[in-house]
């Protein structure tokens, strides 16, 4: 009887006290987690070097200095130098601005490419639903570093074509996130109702099914772009991807490897800022699903 | 279990026979065909009338669905094609790299399943504990960090300041077994830390799930020690997802296995892949692109296999 009285209580109080919108909810539990506030601000720190890298960068990114070539730290070269005497901190301040792009323009275009056909998929079903499901189950056979070197065969290294590539491995992972979403959302009572008041199809699709998926299109968004900064480093570091003089962190590695007998800061240094970016990224995707997947709510 | 091999060996059919059409089809978005790739790389002088008999010679101007039926059945029988930059059959040239990079993935793939299903299942059993919080934050920053980068710091501290093992090099583990351990054993702890730290989160969080269910408790209140618990009755059912997980990995392998063994400089598959990259040496790519796909439906069937023995529920549905 009193657990019955204090829980009307409870939801009269919420129902009645507090119109706080559900994203500012959700956005106070998402900083719950101390360990959440530190992510975010290394990500925003690495936002913040990506724009401002022309203004702030000590040297300009190109300058090479042959006396003060594979220097360690000094108050000159706060990350030391590389083979070619360009200065490591200038190198990697650029280097955020194409990581920090190829990561984010990829999972857009994963996004833009996976979230329309899982919505078709799932919304119409049938034998459309059938094919593209078959297909993309050929496609994830491919291991993704394999597929996306072979595309970029295909159409050629560079900075957009990596992009492209990496984006294009990913489309199946949003395409079937959103096909499942679809399936569920389109038989909950909300798009009955819109269906039986006469609703057309992408009114259906795009008022009433999208905005219900959006959450988990968000948490993916931030896993894979760490998966993608990692990729885009991996093929560069390959030398497949985008090429030197560009400065992206994996072309920094690449060229510092050859020279790790020498010094070890320029395939070392670009390296720590790889994993920190990684890792925030995969601790705010796993805190987003935490706070907005219903299932695990009151998990902990 | 012989009905539930043989349907779920038919189900491969079909993605086997996708997964070979969009390899074939893939190269027909390169520009150019085989002789235009051929001609364009060797600067010979041909004219458009020798391109266009040479093209009806080989077959090149049949439709393309004629020419995947005929690629198809070629494959079937291992010929690959032929290598535009070595001259030489793909076969050839896969078969000496194939072994090298099987043994490599192999031995991972064990390393990583023994060392990330025993860490899991001593963290998954007392969570919460010393042990759990340890394991779940190393963990943690396994998923995150790059391995060709973990493989640069390897040799950094193991070959170059200890000197405890070569920084590359490749000996066969069938001639001489102790120095093939050497060679590999940074190539295999880099390329394995991914893998093992998302098999241990797996193997612990299904095993928190598991411990927490009746028959466990039925178990322990029956008075059956904790070891036989722990190995007889939580481990089948903890396994499932921890099977899945696996499987997964072949696919990581693979990937993984081209930046590792560049670090290494490893004579596998990975090296094959980017110096016929570089040198958009097709056939030996498609080739490549199509037996790693292989490997992984393979995988992923072995992990439906193995669902069935673990779970004979699963062998009747």
């Amino acid at each position: 009887m009193t657990s019955t009285i204090s829980r009307t209580q409870t939801g009269g109080h919420i129902g009645l006290g507090q119109t706080r919108p559900a994203w500012l909810t959700a956005i106070r539990r998402f900083y719950r987690d101390p360990k959440a506030v530190i992510a975010s601000a290394i990500l925003l720190t690495y936002l913040f070097i990506a724009v401002t890298a022309p203004v702030l960068a000590p040297h300009p990114v190109n300058e090479q200095d042959a006396y003060r070539s594979l220097q360690a730290p000094s108050w000159e070269h706060p990350l030391g130098t590389d083979r070619l005497g360009r200065d490591l901190l200038t190198r990697m301040m650029y280097g955020t601005r194409i990581s920090v792009s190829v990561g984010l323009i990829a999972v857009g275009i994963a996004a833009g490419i996976g979230v329309p056909l899982g919505l078709v998929a799932g919304f119409f079903g049938g034998w459309l639903d059938e094919i593209l499901m078959r297909v993309l189950d050929a496609w994830i056979a491919f291991p993704g570093l394999i597929l996306i070197i072979a595309l970029v065969t295909i159409i050629g290294p560079g900075v957009v074509n990596v992009m492209i590539a990496i984006g294009l491995n990913a489309v199946p992972v949003y395409a079937r996130l959103i096909r499942g979403q679809t399936l569920s959302v389109k038989e909950r009572d909300f798009v009955h109702a819109a269906l039986a008041v006469g609703a057309s199809d992408p009114r259906l699709i795009f008022k009433h099914i999208l905005p219900n998926t959006i959450q988990p299109v968000i948490v993916q968004a931030s896993l894979l772009v760490g998966s993608a900064i990692l990729a885009e480093a991996g093929l560069s570091f390959l030398g497949i991807g985008i090429r030197p003089p560009e400065p992206t962190w994996g072309v920094t590695i690449q060229e510092g490897f050859d020279w790790i007998r020498q010094s070890p800061w320029p395939a070392v240094v670009p390296g720590v800022a790889l994993l920190l970016f990684v890792l925030s990224t995969n601790f705010i995707g796993d805190r987003l699903r935490d706070v907005l997947d219903p299932r695990l709510r009151g998990a902990r | 279990m012989w009905r539930f091999l043989v349907r779920r060996a038919v189900l491969t059919i079909p993605v086997l026979l996708l997964v070979s059409a969009i390899t074939f089809f893939g190269t027909l978005l390169l520009p150019g065909d085989d002789l235009t790739t051929f001609y364009g790389a060797e600067d010979v002088d041909v004219t458009a009338e020798q391109l266009a008999a040479l093209r009806h010679r080989y077959g090149l101007d049949r439709p393309a669905p004629i020419r995947y039926l005929d690629w198809l059945g070629d494959t079937l029988v291992g010929d690959f094609g032929t290598s535009l930059r070595a001259k030489e059959p793909v076969a050839d040239l896969v078969r000496q790299k194939l072994g090298v990079t099987i043994w490599f993935a192999s031995i991972t793939l064990v390393a990583n399943v023994g060392v990330g299903v025993a860490l899991g299942i001593v963290a998954g059993t007392r969570p919460g504990g010393k042990f759990d919080v340890g394991a779940t934050f190393l963990a943690t920053w396994g998923v995150a960090t790059p391995n060709f980068w973990v493989a640069i710091l390897l040799i950094l501290l193991f070959s170059l300041k200890l000197g405890w093992f070569p920084a590359a090099g490749w000996v066969s583990p069938l001639e001489d077994p102790l120095e093939a351990a050497r060679h590999m054993a940074l190539p295999v702890f880099a390329l394995g830390l991914f893998g093992s730290a998302s098999i241990m989160r797996q193997t612990r969080s299904s095993f928190v799930e598991v411990m927490t269910q009746d028959y466990i408790r039925t178990a322990q209140a029956k008075g059956v020690n904790q070891r036989n618990v722990v190995l007889r009755h939580a481990m089948r059912n903890a396994m499932i997802p921890v099977v899945t997980v696996s499987a997964f990995q072949v696919a990581g392998l693979v990937s993984g296995s081209v930046l590792i063994e560049r670090v290494f400089a490893i004579p596998g598959i990975g090296r094959l892949a980017v110096d016929a990259t570089v040198f958009r040496d097709y056939p030996v790519i498609q080739t490549i692109v199509l037996l790693s796909a292989v490997a992984i439906v393979a995988a992923n069937f072995l992990a439906d296999v193995l669902y069935a023995v673990i779970d004979p529920r699963i062998r009747y549905e």
